[in-house]
């Protein structure tokens, strides 16, 4: 069995770029080669290469760009990409291909996935006072990718979706090559993003992102602020199902970062701008 | 005795709110929130606002925020917690409470409330729509589209979509002149752990 796993694990390595079809392929099977390829898999490393989370996050980012287009304004999307790339100079991954999109739908959301990207709506940005409430929004957004979230859970479900040895051994494997894995992957994290993560990881970004917003100069005590006005709309809204679905209960989240406060003191953050926020968001309301 | 302490509290200390000062923000609160005379724990207790009492805010103070109830309200101005309120509108108070539901105040006119007020009062959600929304039952929202799980598992990739946004990535150096444009100095903090408190369990038969 551990034989065969192998076996058909390097098949879906070296398999056709597109459609899988197994019978086919073990017609021409080089045995020989299929095992020793197996054996390099077996001694690769659990975890995904930074190369293949940026190609899985880009199919991830296309995707949900394809449920909610990018806002046409180029002065918003330039702004929030240069609010965005300052605060991940002040993570420990500052050389990922950060960029950041506002989408152009009134729902109230915001995503990150693996490698880099990072996709508000347009609804949410108009819910917010100042720079500090969307740089504490993407900053929560940032420590995800920061910390690995989606990826690490996107593999726990491609592995339980697959749910065969074989497929268990590839999803730990060198994924991105593997049409199945890859169809695997993809199924997974977009169904996360509907679902949403553990809510540990949840508290952890809102933690860690108001830390990062702290750094660059922002007052870290905004994201707290936007929760409030969340709270006030509330999850019976269509614009807000999806986000109050996928995150702990606004509240509890306020709470544990008014908890979390106490241990930031009294730094209030440095911004001096405030127009260049209020230009945007006027641009939005037109 | 309860209006002993609302009288100590408007005739001796406490914040003093301009006649024609505006409010900067406005909420309500989602419970039983005590009123300081000064934006912490040790500031004197003024009075106890009851959940779902609208306010006006005028100041922030990290976690703290000093109100006024509105006019014609026997409620002391002073200061509350955030974590005591709704910001942003007048909202109905939590299903829990009997409180009787508040009419939204009408949205306050002048220039003290930010484009943020406005969208929130105004463009975005609606607030006319709210108002009746509220009276109305759920209607009022059934124009504002929004985002579905199963609309996320069917979406086709858009690379069109994500070539088009990846143009507008920009370079550290790019940052850092905006970030000096913005007064935005770069402060060395470590990162927190969570209090032990800090994350609650989520209620039995919450979402996830």
């Amino acid at each position: 069995m551990k034989r065969l796993s192998l076996l058909l694990g390097a098949l879906f390595m070296s398999g056709a770029a597109h459609a899988i079809d197994l019978g086919g392929m073990l017609q021409n099977l080089d045995v020989n080669k299929v095992l020793q390829t197996g054996q390099k898999l077996s001694a690769a490393t659990q975890e995904m290469p930074v190369n293949e989370e940026i190609g899985l996050g880009r199919d991830l980012a296309a995707r949900i760009l394809g449920t909610v287009p990018p806002h046409p304004d180029p002065a918003v999307q330039s702004y929030v990409n240069q609010v965005g790339r300052w605060l991940t100079l002040h993570t420990e991954r500052p050389d990922l291909p950060w960029h950041f999109a506002v989408a152009g739908t009134d729902a109230v959301g915001a995503f990150a996935t693996p490698g880099g990207s990072v996709i508000i709506t347009a609804g949410l940005l108009r819910l917010m006072r100042d720079e500090n409430e969307l740089a504490g929004v993407l900053a929560h957004e940032i420590s995800h990718v920061v910390q690995k979230h989606h990826v690490v859970a996107i593999m726990k479900r491609a592995r339980a979706q697959l749910a065969t040895e074989v497929a268990a051994e590839m999803a730990s494997q060198v994924v991105a090559k593997n049409p199945l894995v890859t169809q695997a992957l993809l199924g997974a994290g977009m169904n996360l993003y509907g679902s949403g993560l553990d809510q540990g990881d949840e508290y952890a970004a809102d933690r860690a992102g108001m830390v990062i917003a702290a750094r660059a100069g922002y007052d870290p005590l905004a994201l707290i602020y936007l929760l409030t006005t969340l709270d006030s709309i509330g999850a019976g809204e269509p614009r807000t199902q999806l986000m109050f679905a996928t995150h702990p209960p606004t509240r509890s989240r306020i709470d544990a970062l008014g908890a979390v406060a106490d241990q930031l003191g009294a730094y209030k953050g440095s911004l001096q701008n405030p127009q260049r926020f209020a230009q945007i968001q006027e641009s939005l309301l037109k | 005795m309860k209006l002993a302490v609302l009288l100590l509290g408007a005739s001796l200390a406490g914040p003093v709110v301009a006649a024609d000062e505006l409010p900067i923000d406005r909420g309500a609160t989602i419970r039983p929130a005590q009123v300081l005379d000064f934006p912490d724990r040790s500031g004197r207790l003024l009075g106890t606002l009851p959940p779902g009492a609208p306010v006006d805010i005028y100041e922030r103070q990290r976690l703290w925020l000093r109100i006024k109830p509105p006019a014609g309200q026997a409620a002391p101005a002073g200061w509350v917690q955030l974590t005591d309120l709704r910001l942003g509108f007048t909202a109905p108070p939590p299903a829990t409470a009997n409180a009787p539901v508040p009419a939204p105040a009408p949205a306050p006119t002048g220039g003290a409330f930010s484009a943020f007020s406005r969208s929130v009062s105004g463009l975005l959600a609606g607030f006319q729509s709210r108002q009746s929304g509220y009276a109305s039952g759920s209607n009022a929202t059934i124009g504002i589209r929004g985002l579905t799980s199963g609309e996320l598992n069917a979406s086709q990739p858009n690379y069109q979509a994500l070539a088009e946004i990846e143009r507008y990535a920009v370079m550290p150096a790019q940052a850092q002149m905006f970030a000096n444009a913005g007064g935005l100095m770069p402060q060395r903090i470590m990162y927190v752990t969570a209090p032990p408190m800090a994350v609650p369990q989520p209620p039995i038969g919450g979402p996830r």
